[in-house]
């Protein structure tokens, strides 16, 4: 056992191959661990029970439109940018059953509410963004005044273990959004995975006492050393950028006919894809599921789209009635409206949406569009 | 004594036709069948297609044994473009096709035909005297197709999965 | 109130949506009890008398015959439903309406002078008042149920129209356009199959025709200019539901759609 004693903040080195045990260790807290795994040809994340299962050894190539998962032989395990599946659907799954109504008699109806029944569960290898992506949508979910019982109970039941970013991917801009390459706060446990190490902060009680039990060593200054540097080059080495992050809110709500808005809708499809793979978008559609004989209904919420163009139909008409009102909606939602709604960007800079645009469309080149039109 | 049957609309056949039998002194002197399904024209249009497309294309030739025409067509295709395939792509083709035949017989000896036999006018007025019979072929049905589905992608229509399509470019 | 009367025709198709209802094998006693099937020749030879509630309409309008017969089925039926792609845009059969049908007829018939075929296969809607349109090639039998039920249960039916696209990310299907470079037309396309061709690594070829509100043109545009082989966007807009007019017009405003255009 190591001498000394770990602290709420402290950072460590953990040897690569103690990473096994820390698996463990987490998992005998009674946590299933989920973590970033190859499944057709993307990264996902799946039951993780070591290193083996870890993507070792590729890296993504990602840009608008693009994306192609590569094995090009380094020795890390954390090394690869997320694919399109975000941390999202662990707390807002894509289909849940809310509820289900059994007729008794003509008149009487019994409810069925949905239990919370998710097993604890730690995500492994949370990328900074995507911790951000967490945090923004803990402020749409656990509000003072109003919060979702089936979101709260996974999210109580979270251990969180980031993995800092070191080599950012061709459509990441984190920077711009402040919330990367690397974490501060928030998570349990948080990785910086060095060529032989891994530098570990401890961000929380229960990452303190999981790590405590594993022989951790005090970090080297050169370790430490390491990972700045390594933090400098991910910066220098963002995919993307927006400059004027903090113009956008007033420039963007000030100036809602930008002509920007009809040139991208030449471009888009409204097809939703960008919504579904942001991992702060929350829209949902709740739909009831009769049977034949009507006696049960189950209500059910999946997740919807400001881009579908259905998603705005109220009786008489469409609020949003074609591609450029519904974009238009989106970016200014996503970069400008949100910080008056949630007190946060609604976007974290994860690029996501620029890679998983089958159009092509990239929110950073459509913000610095809208920008540069408007009289600065 | 003359006499006619006429059935104008065949009932419980896969398609559509129609029936004409004259009777002579209680001997059968004609018998009339009318195919009267309308012409689609696949062979015309099916040309200047993409050979990728054809089966997507035959499979609509009858939904009710869509693999038949898959399968022919496909094999037709490897035949003139000289493509050999592998014993594992043959296997899942012929449970492919199992999996239709189990639909497709369960559909017709239960749901077309016995009700003549049996002097019902359908499954669902037999289901009335013979529930379990019914609910059997319903199960037999439903067997072939979740075969159909997990090979083929879906029921009817299926063969929408990779593993029959061809992923070699060809090269003249 | 009595059951509700429901018919079931078929005109220019393949069976395969009527098909589709009996293969709602776990529920297909239940749907007998709740309505009485009057007319159903693929299923039952009792034909009770007209008129009837619910008419589903499978199949598409391309012989004179068939324009006759569903102005009559029409004067029978209450709520008429058009069943499956081919009712609702013509079907595969409608390529013929791109092309001439006498040239089609020759290749395939030594004497197609005995046919009686209209130079166009068309939709339901084309000749009759439809009341509800069911897509999909074939249609989704749960959404046939779901029909039913809501016009037992007097509301609306539950019946989603937004890209198959949405699909695939719920259902966690990975693009394949974006990973593989596969064209795909799901994002023009409605849902109602759960993304079935994507999940399965391939890209969606439309059968469930246009979802409402999509952009059409743009998809096409996009298509043409990720094409493995020339003409290869106008096959994937130009089939089973082809002749629908939003395909059909995205396919007019192809640039050089002409030049690029296959026989078809
Ligand atoms: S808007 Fe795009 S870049 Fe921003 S968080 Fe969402 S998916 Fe990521
Ligand atoms: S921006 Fe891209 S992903 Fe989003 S709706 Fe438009 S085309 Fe689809
Ligand atoms: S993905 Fe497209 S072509 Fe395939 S079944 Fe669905 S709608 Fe039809």
């Amino acid at each position: 056992m190591p001498e000394g004693h770990l602290e709420i903040g402290a950072i460590v080195t953990l040897e690569k191959p103690e990473f096994n045990r820390l698996l463990v260790a987490i998992q005998e807290q009674g946590y299933e661990t989920l973590g970033p795994t190859i499944q057709d040809d993307t990264i996902q994340y799946n039951r993780i029970n070591g290193l083996d299962d870890l993507p070792r050894g590729m890296t993504s190539k990602q840009d608008a439109g693009y994306y192609r998962l590569e094995y090009s032989g380094h020795n890390n395990y954390f090394d690869v940018t997320p694919g399109p599946q975000s941390w999202k659907g662990q707390f807002f799954p894509p289909r849940t059953e809310l509820l289900t109504l059994y007729r008794q008699n003509k008149r009487d109806w019994s409810a069925e509410k949905t239990q919370p029944n998710q097993p604890p569960t730690a995500l492994i290898g949370v990328r900074p963004c995507e911790l951000a992506a967490i945090q923004v949508q803990d402020r749409v979910f656990l509000r003072n005044d109003l919060s979702d019982p089936l979101y709260l109970s996974r999210r109580e039941r979270t251990f969180i273990l980031v993995a800092n970013c070191l080599h950012p991917g061709g459509t990441c801009f984190c920077v711009s959004m402040g919330t990367g390459p690397r974490s501060h706060s928030g998570f349990d446990l948080s990785l910086t995975e060095l060529n032989d190490v891994f530098l570990m902060e401890i961000g929380s009680e229960a990452g303190r006492a999981i790590l405590a039990d594993l022989p951790w060593q005090p970090a080297a200054a050169f370790s430490l050393q390491a990972a700045e540097r390594g933090f400098e080059y991910a910066i220098r080495h963002m995919g993307r950028t927006i400059p004027d992050v903090e113009r956008l809110p007033e420039a963007l709500l000030n100036d809602l006919e930008n002509q920007q808005y009809d040139d991208v809708a030449k471009r888009c499809l409204s097809c939703t894809n960008c919504t579904q793979v942001c991992p702060t978008c929350f829209c949902w559609d709740v739909q009831e599921v009769n049977n034949l004989s009507g006696s049960e209904v189950r209500r059910e919420r999946v997740w919807d789209s400001c881009f579908n163009p259905m998603y705005t139909y109220v009786f008489g008409g469409n609020t949003r009635p074609n591609t450029r009102s519904r974009y238009r909606q989106w970016i200014t939602h996503k970069l400008a409206s949100w910080y008056y709604q949630f007190g946060v960007s609604g976007c974290v800079g994860c690029g996501r949406c620029i890679t998983w645009c089958p159009a092509g469309i990239d929110i950073t080149a459509e913000a610095n569009a809208l920008l540069s039109e408007v009289k600065a | 004594m003359r006499q006619n049957i006429e059935v104008d609309a065949l009932a419980r056949v896969e398609g559509e036709g129609a029936l004409y039998i004259r009777l002579k002194d209680g001997e059968i002197n004609d018998i009339q069948v009318n195919i009267y399904e309308p012409p689609r024209f696949f062979e015309g249009f099916l040309q200047g297609r993409y050979y990728q497309e054809v089966p997507d294309i035959t499979a609509r030739i009858c939904g009710i044994c869509p693999v038949a025409y898959q399968m022919s067509s496909v094999q037709a295709l490897e035949a003139a473009l000289n493509i050999t395939i592998s014993p594992e792509v043959r296997a899942l083709r012929r449970l492919l096709y199992c999996a239709e035949y189990i639909e497709s017989h369960a559909l017709h000896i239960y749901m077309l035909q016995a009700p003549d036999l049996l002097g019902h006018d359908s499954a669902l007025s037999l289901a009335k005297v013979a529930p379990d019979v019914v609910r059997q072929a319903l199960r037999l049905k439903k067997i072939g197709n979740s075969l159909l589905r997990v090979v083929g992608g879906r029921s009817v229509l299926p063969w929408i999965t990779q593993t029959f399509r061809w992923t070699m470019s060809l090269s003249p | 109130m009595s059951k509700p009367k429901v018919a079931v025709y078929k005109f220019s198709s393949c069976d395969g949506c009527q098909l589709s209802i009996l293969n709602l094998e776990d529920e297909l006693l239940d749907l007998a009890g709740a309505v009485e099937i009057a007319f159903f020749l693929e299923a039952t030879r009792r034909v009770l008398p007209g008129p009837y509630d619910i008419g589903l309409v499978e199949g598409s309008i391309s012989t004179p015959h068939e324009a006759e017969r569903i102005q009559e089925i029409r004067h029978q039926v209450r709520f008429l439903i058009a069943l499956g792609t081919c009712a609702t845009s013509g079907g595969i059969q409608a390529l013929r309406n791109f092309t001439q049908v006498d040239d089609l007829a020759v290749i395939v018939y030594e004497h197609p002078d005995y046919l009686h075929v209209l130079d166009t296969s068309t939709p339901i809607s084309q000749h009759v008042k439809v009341d509800l349109e069911l897509w999909g090639c074939p249609v989704n039998k749960y959404q046939v149920l779901e029909c039913v039920a809501a016009l037992l249960q007097n509301r609306t039916p539950y019946l989603p129209t937004h890209s198959v696209c949405l699909d695939c990310k719920r259902r966690g299907t990975v693009c394949v356009m974006v990973a593989n470079g596969t064209l795909c037309l799901g994002p023009a396309t409605r849902t109602g199959c759960g993304a079935l061709c994507p999940a399965s690594g391939r890209g969606c070829y439309g059968c469930f025709g246009p979802a409402p509100g999509a952009e059409y043109a743009t998809t096409a545009h996009l298509l043409q200019s990720k094409e493995h082989y020339p003409g290869e966007a106008v096959h994937l807009m130009r089939n089973f539901a082809g002749y629908a007019p939003q395909f059909r017009e995205a396919v007019d405003a192809l640039v050089g759609g002409s030049e690029n255009e296959p026989a078809l």
